[in-house]
């Protein structure tokens, strides 16, 4: 059975790796720009300054498991001879007409610009207060530059925090002298450096098709876990075994020192008061800031609740 | 040596993030993190530390109850 994985990000690569792991011995393709690497350490480590090592495996992995990098972007199927596709090719930063020369933060390029940009800021300006965008104000005040933080909704935090959980977020980002502009439109902005990070728009995907599978951010997931359990899942699928078992989703991020980390989904749920998310009296999420140690008895909480 | 570490298999989606913080004592297997030598208490705790899926449970050598990290 020839496989073609579209796209070399988190997703292929963790389906090249199941696919492997559960002995699928025929051909596996895998296109895109260049070889995968691990995107979350760009709005953290690589804005302290550091350059950790951002790829998943060396060069030799490829060779020893016979996994065929071609460097070239896919727009068609076509031309493709294959059994089995994965369309895993990400997302691509949205893009704002009002502000043509804004940075944006997607790739190790746009990192080392941003980096390199913010070393001569002294006001930086963020369109969106998404994960992206509240990571990068944290490495901004830390380097001791000014910071505005822009979202036309009001409580840009409860989309990481919860629903009603967002405060203490709010409040981390007040405490580090972040203005933010929550609410409203951006207004004049005299910013030096503007990072716009509103978001992000599937990448290219063909129309569905018997034997084309799908996995990471192209399916609107937007997380490090999901493009990982997404991958892994369409491996299995594509040698016609069970996904795994469905685990509570985990989402994390750093901040100002704070490790938060997200266990379930607390969409359409309601705040207890503590971080923790119910529905029709069910636990649905549970937040935790610096205590990663609790991580596992959200997960048992969570899985006892389902 | 007091602590020891044990990984949580069903939950460590192998971030990598306990092999940068403790690069002689775990490695990548697969893609499941596996602790291959002994590590000072301060390096199993910061691996758990850093562990983004917590997956990675400090106990006391001793009583093999949890510890918080
Ligand atoms: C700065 C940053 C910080 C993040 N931090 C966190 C975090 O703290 N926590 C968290 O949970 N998640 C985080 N994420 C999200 C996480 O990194 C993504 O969810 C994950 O990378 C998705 O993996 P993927 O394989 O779907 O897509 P990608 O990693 O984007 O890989 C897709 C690949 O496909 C290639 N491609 C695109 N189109 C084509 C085509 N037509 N043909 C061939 N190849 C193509 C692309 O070049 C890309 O390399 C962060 C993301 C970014 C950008």
């Amino acid at each position: 059975m020839r496989i073609v994985l579209v796209g070399a990000g988190l997703a292929a690569q963790r389906c090249a790796e199941t696919l492997r792991q559960l002995g699928h011995d025929g051909p596996i393709a895998m296109y895109g720009d260049e070889l995968p690497y691990d995107r979350p350490p760009l709005s953290k480590d690589f804005l302290k300054g550091e350059r950790p090592e951002l790829r998943f495996k060396p060069d030799a992995w490829y060779r020893d498991n016979d996994v065929d990098f071609v460097q070239q972007r896919v727009t068609s199927l076509d031309h493709l001879e294959f059994d089995r596709a994965l369309i895993a090719t990400g997302a691509e930063p949205i893009t704002l007409d009002a502000f043509p020369h804004a940075l944006t933060l997607r790739t190790r390029q746009d990192a080392i610009a941003l980096d390199e940009a913010l070393t001569s800021t002294r006001h930086l300006a963020i369109i969106g207060a998404g994960l992206i965008g509240q990571e990068v104000a944290s490495a901004a005040t830390a380097r001791g530059i000014r910071t505005t933080l822009v979202d036309l909704n009001p409580r840009p935090f409860d989309a990481l925090m919860g629903p009603g959980g967002g405060d203490r977020l709010r409040a981390l980002h007040e405490r580090h002298g972040v203005e933010l502009r929550l609410g409203q439109n951006s207004g004049p902005l005299n910013a030096d450096t503007i990072l716009v990070a509103v978001g992000v728009k599937p990448a290219w995907r063909p129309d569905p098709a018997p034997g084309v599978f799908h996995a990471g951010d192209v399916t609107g997931s937007a997380h490090w876990e999901a493009a990982v359990v997404g991958g892994q899942n369409a491996a299995r699928r594509m040698l016609g075994l069970q996904p795994k078992p469905e685990q509570p989703p985990l989402v994390w991020s750093d901040q100002y020192g704070v490790r938060i980390q997200r266990v379930g989904d607390p969409r359409g749920a309601t705040h207890n008061g503590d971080l923790t998310y119910s529905q029709s009296g069910r636990l649905k999420a549970v937040v935790l800031m610096n205590e990663p140690h609790r991580v596992r008895e959200a997960r048992r909480d969570l899985k006892e609740a389902a | 040596m007091t602590l020891i570490a044990q990984i949580d298999e069903s939950a460590c989606l192998g971030h990598g993030d306990c092999v940068h913080v403790a690069p002689n004592v775990f490695i990548l297997e697969g893609d499941v993190a596996e602790q291959v030598a002994p590590g000072s208490d301060e390096a199993l705790r910061n691996a758990a530390r850093a562990c983004p899926a917590g997956a990675i449970i400090i106990l006391d050598a001793d009583t093999h109850a949890e510890v918080d990290p």
